[in-house]
This record gives structure tokens, C-alpha cells and sequence, in this order.
């Protein structure tokens, strides 16, 4: 299945875009999902670990399994401040 | 009101969602675009947010805040783009029959979105170069 994922902030910045289109087998995880973006996209690699998933608006954990039309979205830290 | 904008925000866009019949108390917390950060002059900022879960976010925490105490409405305004020193990026009002709970529940809403809310911040600095914040370390020059 075809998955877009949505880029922000520095991802959407280094890669210069801001959604890249993956193919993934039905039944990936969202572990599988960031290594196949890191595999595809190493100048983010290092980005990658500190980065949450958000699937159809929503955080999800590493073991959740992607399914075919989500809205899957890479968030990097968010903007904190004191 | 939950509502992330490109426009301009003030505390007065949010007073008549909140203050409404029967409240004691309003609080507003205003966050204003700072000119230092970490040792630099801040020049300008720039806001991004994956605006439909911001929203989204920011409306779940009003919820919450419901259902934590006894206040009347929540009203969060998040600005996005290009703002300069002095203007606000965030607006929080929150009102309840009784001050105690508008002050606890105001303080709750701004730690919440600096945790919760995918908004990203860009600074640009006077002496040249930016950094984005709690992503790039300030100290060493963006990597391009």
C-alpha cells in the first residue's frame, strides 16, 4: 500500500518537501515505517528517533500498524520554551 | 475557541467566548515573542504548525481542563508565520466561578501546549543565522 506521510519543520525544510509517498506492506508498524523513511532518507535519519508519530491527528505508539488511507504525519519536538 | 491563525491575536479576541454570564473569573495568559533567547538577539520568529491536529490538540486540552476542574470556558488562539518581537503567539483565557480554578487551569493550558501541540518555532537571530527551537542545538550553525 501507498502511504503519504507529512513532513514539518526541519524534516519538511532538509528534504524540501513536504510529504514523501512510501510503499509499505499492509500490516506495517510504525517502527518499520521510520525505518523505511530513514533507509529512503538518510540526511534525516538522525532526526528520526526523537521524532512521534501521528496517525489521522492523533500520537500513536512505535507498535501501532498502519493501515491503508491514514493521514500519518512525522512530528518533530514540538516548539516547548519556558 | 480553538484556533491556530496566520493573523494578528489579542486577549481581546477571546473575552467575549469567555466572559460569560455567571463567571467570577477571567484569566489570560499572553505569550509575547521574547527579543533574547539563550544569549542571542532574536531578530523575528517563524511558526509552523500542522494546523488541523493543532487545532485538534488545542481543543482536547480545553476538554480536559473540563473535566480536571470546575471552569466555565477555555478559549486558546496559537498564531503561525512570521512574527516579530512584541507581538503575541498565544492567547489563553480561561474562565470559572471562582478565580482559584481559572489561575491553575490557565498555567495547566500553556505547559500542555508546549508539550502537545505540533507547532514549531524558528528563530532568526540579529547577529544572522536561526535555529529551530528544541530541535537544533543554538550554540552551532544550522546544518543545511
Amino acid at each position: 500500500m501507498q502511504v503519504r506521510l507529512k513532513l514539518f519543520s526541519i524534516l519538511r525544510q532538509k528534504l524540501g518537501q513536504d510529504e514523501i509517498f512510501l510503499d509499505l506492506q499492509p500490516g506495517t508498524r510504525v517502527e518499520d515505517l521510520l525505518a523505511a523513511l530513514a533507509a529512503r532518507q538518510p540526511d534525516i535519519a538522525p532526526l528520526l528517533p526523537n521524532c512521534l508519530i501521528a496517525i489521522n491527528r492523533q500520537y500513536v505508539p512505535r507498535n501501532h500498524v498502519l493501515t491503508a488511507g491514514d493521514e500519518v504525519a512525522v512530528i518533530p519536538p514540538v516548539s516547548g520554551g519556558k | 475557541m480553538f484556533r491556530v491563525t496566520r493573523d494578528k491575536i489579542s486577549v481581546a479576541d477571546v473575552e467575549a467566548c469567555v466572559k460569560v454570564y455567571g463567571v467570577g473569573a477571567v484569566v489570560y495568559f499572553d505569550g509575547i515573542v521574547r527579543d533574547h533567547s539563550e544569549g542571542k538577539r532574536v531578530k523575528f520568529l517563524e511558526y509552523e504548525a500542522y494546523e488541523s491536529m493543532a487545532e485538534e490538540k488545542l481543543r482536547e486540552i480545553g476538554e480536559d481542563i473540563q473535566r480536571r476542574w470546575p471552569v466555565s470556558k477555555v478559549a486558546i488562539l496559537h498564531r503561525v508565520g512570521h512574527l516579530e518581537v512584541g507581538e503575541s503567539s498565544v492567547i489563553i483565557a480561561v474562565s470559572s466561578p471562582h478565580r482559584e480554578h481559572a489561575f491553575t487551569a490557565c498555567r495547566f493550558a500553556i505547559e500542555q501546549i508546549k508539550i502537545l501541540v505540533p507547532i514549531w518555532k524558528k528563530e532568526f537571530w540579529e547577529e544572522g543565522g536561526d535555529h529551530w527551537v528544541n530541535i537544533e542545538e543554538s550554540t552551532s550553525p544550522t546544518a543545511k
